[in-house]
């Protein structure tokens, strides 16, 4: 049983807007989760977050809770600046099999759409590249 | 809930991925699955721990970790929390639901 399954009727049919959609939405949630658990972990607060990057606090409160879109260059920005590495993978292996049929059924498109979702990971890692929480990193970066 | 009429579907999809995640065993940052109020406490009086929520601005979904039964996780109830503190109907309502699943075996 899925968590979805809690929420939509058995048989209700998904469209393939409302599946894209959902998969889009679950990436940005789990990705932002993962960085705000890794900021606890860090005792990194919004606030020094936002000093490390050279941005607003509302700015960085906007991309962790998914209303501002993140790109991977601001990803990387934020892993960098808690000096972790993400680690993004794509299943090549999956690449044919997600081809969607226009004709399709809705339940198989959603069906696809989770196989998809499986495959596709983005980890926020603890691995350190540089320990941005030294000061003496910060000087030698300014 | 009043959760406006063109959030419904996002506020739907947004429970849903919560839900999921921790059914999947990954961590839950205290941003958006805080530890809210304390659970009933037992007869000898210790504490049973507490209940977290799953937070969705305005939209709290309270539930507690079964001692009861293995990597179970119970929801109590969803409310539309447009007040700061916790209420005490809503803890009061969790422990109702808490003392008959985790006390009495009862899930219903």
């Amino acid at each position: 049983m899925s968590a979805k399954d809690l929420f939509y009727s058995a048989g209700h049919e998904f469209s393939r807007a409302e599946a894209r959609t959902y998969a889009r939405e679950d990436l940005i949630y789990n990705v932002t989760e993962d960085l705000l658990v890794q900021m606890e972990q860090l005792s990194v607060t919004k606030l020094e977050l936002a000093r490390r990057l050279g941005k607003s606090r509302s700015y960085v409160t906007q991309m962790l809770s998914g209303a501002r879109n993140m790109t991977l260059g601001s990803l990387s920005d934020v892993c960098f600046a808690l000096g972790i590495k993400p680690d993004v993978q794509l299943p090549s292996q999956h690449s044919v099999e997600v081809e969607f049929d226009e004709g399709g059924s809705t339940t198989q498109v959603w069906e696809k759409a989770d196989s998809l979702m499986e495959g596709l990971v983005v980890q926020v890692i603890g691995e350190n590249i540089i320990d941005m929480r030294d000061p003496g990193q910060w000087e030698k970066v300014a | 809930m009043h959760v406006e009429a063109r959030k419904r579907a996002a506020f739907r999809r947004g429970m849903a991925q919560q839900i999921q995640r921790l059914a999947d065993g990954h961590r839950m940052s205290s941003e958006n699955f805080p530890k809210e109020g304390e659970l009933p406490k037992k007869t000898n009086g210790e504490s049973a721990g507490h209940f977290h929520a799953f937070k969705r601005i305005p939209v709290r979904g309270y539930c507690w970790r079964s001692k009861r039964l293995e990597n179970t996780w119970f929801i109590s109830h969803y409310v539309y929390k447009d007040y700061q503190k916790l209420k005490a109907r809503d803890t009061e309502r969790l422990g109702k639901n808490w003392t008959r699943i985790e006390v009495n075996g009862d899930e219903r």
